[in-house]
């Protein structure tokens, strides 16, 4: 009988401190990513979704190698936002951003747009997402 | 009535209406078919009743292609034949199947696969299965079970149907009563004397191990010794100076093919907690078979993209609060090898975390063990290809006749294309959110490490309807011997990449159908 509010106790505790956990992870990644490649328009947004992604670097690297011609982070934020970002139209936040990536991701596989990297099956936008993750957790 | 042949005396004639040689799924069918019809019929098996070396190395050869399950290990040579050891796995070919495609040649069988329904229909009941439907909503597997990326439209879930029955001795009781059925064991066919023509058999030389040769007389013969020896007898028959029975456009052995198998790769599921109870619950079906759910490419996905047929199994890698809820469940019911409570109870304790986590989310959420990766592996479909051959080799067996030589060879398409569909699945499964796959297939342009095909032998006797593309004609009676008919898997034109068995079996009812009128 009293397992139950226990239980929601520490459910709402667990909540809480997730909840700051990703408010913290979102404030420090946006200005680190502001840092970063503030040379391309709406690349704020861009950068607090990489800091989000936390991929391996090992996988971003594959990813870097698995595009030929891109060689910047700003060649890589602009391929990316110039897929899903509408003319006219920057997000403000990694969270209707990340939203973004997901529907674009989603298309990506839908029309064939696929990279193969190390055996993984990526979308080309997500491939292009863990290459910047990458050069940015290394600049 | 079942018999020894090695109690034949050397130099008898025996006289008959209908001599099937083999007994394995063909040939066991047509013999049960052919109980209480009004002629006499001999049944011809290489083996006893049991499992005996001598006779298995008969089926001893070369293989000098690309790699398959060695030729004899791969078929059984006694009563049942390969029955004897198969998995009992069944599914009737695809229509597509049957279907002449353009992107691929030689593809299709002279009839669509509705006119074999009425047949397989009956073959479910030889092969001691279910219903003859294969819709996993009519096995309680309902649509909203299956996640997107198997519930089509490119690919889709499909059922095997599963009873390892072996015909030998579930079927031996029945022909052992029938008096106008006589059974030979041990009494291998070894030499089709068709005359100078070669047009019609006028005799059927029988050897024994055990040195003795007698001579079966029949007005129609059947060969069912499977996708290999049919080819390797035809080939070792007719006149001396010839290249073998049905063989004047020199195809019997061509369009060998088998159904290339290989590990496909993983797939990491985005939500480790999916369901994915209709892949890993085969269903029992109390006393009687077992369905299977696996994942095939759709016809529309085949006919779009110009793709071969293929299927997908997954093993599934838990997480290790699997072991652990196993151990707890053995203590639970006190069902643990002697020893094993110290063992059990140390599994759980080393997975504490786990087990409550699992208990915890199990009471809330109904979610079960946390699945870490879903392990693919694939067959796919051997486009026919004549330079795939099964020949006859210089060395000759404990009986004299010739040994074969199995060339299997594919086609560069053979594995492109499957790598086409493994992307295909890939992109799928990204769409859809399922998770992500990784996979090593087609890289280098080489196939995975343990590439190889499987048992399936098939095409060696092709069926069509133009003497020069098929040894068979759409009634599996060679195009050029008048009383001489094939049964198996070597008759295949195409062989998807279904299961043989229950094809094989649909065909041999619609053989005997066939003789049966031809006799009346």
């Amino acid at each position: 009988m009293k397992a139950t509010p226990l239980l929601f106790r520490r459910s709402v505790m667990a909540a809480a401190i997730a909840g700051g956990f990703a408010w913290l992870s979102e404030r420090a990644s946006f200005f680190a990513g502001r840092r970063h490649i503030r040379a391309v328009p709406g690349s704020d947004a861009l950068a607090v979704v990489c800091a989000r992604l936390g991929s391996s670097p090992a996988i971003g690297e594959a990813c870097l190698r698995a595009l030929p011609g891109i060689n910047s982070k700003e060649s890589l934020a602009r391929a990316i936002l110039g897929d899903i970002v509408p003319v006219g139209k920057t997000f403000a936040s990694g969270r209707t951003l990340a939203q973004a990536v997901r529907d674009r991701s989603r298309d990506d596989f839908q029309s064939g747009r696929i990279v193969t990297v190390n055996g993984w099956i990526f979308s080309m936008t997500e491939t292009r997402l863990y290459a910047l993750a990458t050069m940015l957790s290394q600049a | 009535m079942i018999l020894d042949a090695r109690s034949v005396p050397s130099g008898t004639t025996i006289d008959t209406e209908v001599c099937i040689v083999g007994a394995g799924a063909a040939g066991i069918t047509l013999a049960r078919a052919f109980i209480g019809a009004p002629f006499r019929v001999v049944l011809l098996e290489s083996g006893g009743m049991n499992f005996d070396l001598p006779t298995q190395e008969l089926y001893d050869g070369e293989s000098i292609g690309a790699p398959f399950v060695p030729l004899n290990a791969s078929r059984l040579r006694y009563f049942g034949g390969t029955t004897n050891h198969w998995g009992g796995y069944c599914l009737p070919l695809d229509e597509i199947d049957f279907e002449k495609r353009e992107a691929f040649p030689y593809h299709g069988w002279p009839f669509p696969k509705s006119h074999l329904d009425p047949w397989y229909d009956r073959a479910q009941d030889v092969c001691r299965l279910g219903r003859y439907d294969y819709r996993p909503s009519s096995w309680g597997i309902p649509a909203t079970k299956i996640p997107p990326p198997f519930a089509g439209p490119t690919f889709e879930t499909k059922l095997l149907q599963e009873n390892p029955v072996r015909f030998g001795p579930f079927y031996a009781p029945e022909l052992r009563h029938a008096p106008r059925v006589a059974t030979y064991l041990h009494a291998n066919a070894f030499h089709f004397d068709a005359g100078d023509a070669n047009a019609e058999v006028k005799a059927l030389t029988v050897k024994t191990l055990s040195g003795h040769s007698f001579t079966v007389v029949a007005r129609i013969y059947v060969l069912a010794v499977g996708g290999i020896e049919n080819a390797r007898i035809l080939l070792a028959s007719g006149r001396e100076d010839g290249n073998g029975l049905g063989n004047e456009h020199d195809l019997v052995g061509r369009f060998f093919m088998l159904h290339p198998v290989f590990t496909v790769g993983s797939i990491v599921p985005t939500n480790p907690y999916m369901n994915v109870d209709f892949l890993t619950k085969g269903t029992w079906v109390p006393g009687k078979f077992r369905i299977d759910p696996i994942v095939g490419l759709s016809a529309s996905s085949m006919r779009d993209l110009h793709l071969p047929n293929m299927m997908f199994g997954f093993d599934f890698k838990l997480a290790p609060v699997a072991g652990a809820m196993d151990a707890l469940k053995r203590l639970a019911d006190g069902e643990g090898p002697a020893g094993s409570t110290w063992t059990d109870l140390s599994k759980v304790v080393r997975n504490f975390e786990g087990v409550t986590d699992f208990a915890v989310r199990k009471v809330l959420f109904g979610d079960g063990i946390p699945i870490q990766a879903m392990h693919l592996w694939g067959a796919s479909e051997q486009q026919p290809n004549p330079q795939s051959r099964v020949t006859l080799g210089p060395k000759r067996d404990s009986l004299g006749m010739c040994e074969v030589i199995a060339d299997w060879q594919l086609v560069p398409e053979d594995r492109t294309k499957p790598a086409d569909i493994v992307r295909l699945l890939g992109a799928e499964i990204g769409r859809t959110g399922f998770g992500r796959l990784h996979s090593e297939f087609g890289k280098d342009g080489a196939w995975p490490e343990d590439f190889r095909g499987n048992e399936h032998q098939m095409g060696t006797t092709r069926m069509h309807s133009d003497p020069t593309q098929g040894v068979v004609d759409p009634n599996c009676r060679l195009h050029t011997v008048s009383n001489l008919y094939v049964a198996g898997s070597s008759v295949f034109t195409t062989g998807g990449v279904s299961n043989p068995t229950l094809t094989i079996v649909a065909l041999a009812l619609r053989l005997a159908d066939h003789i049966k009128e031809n006799l009346a």
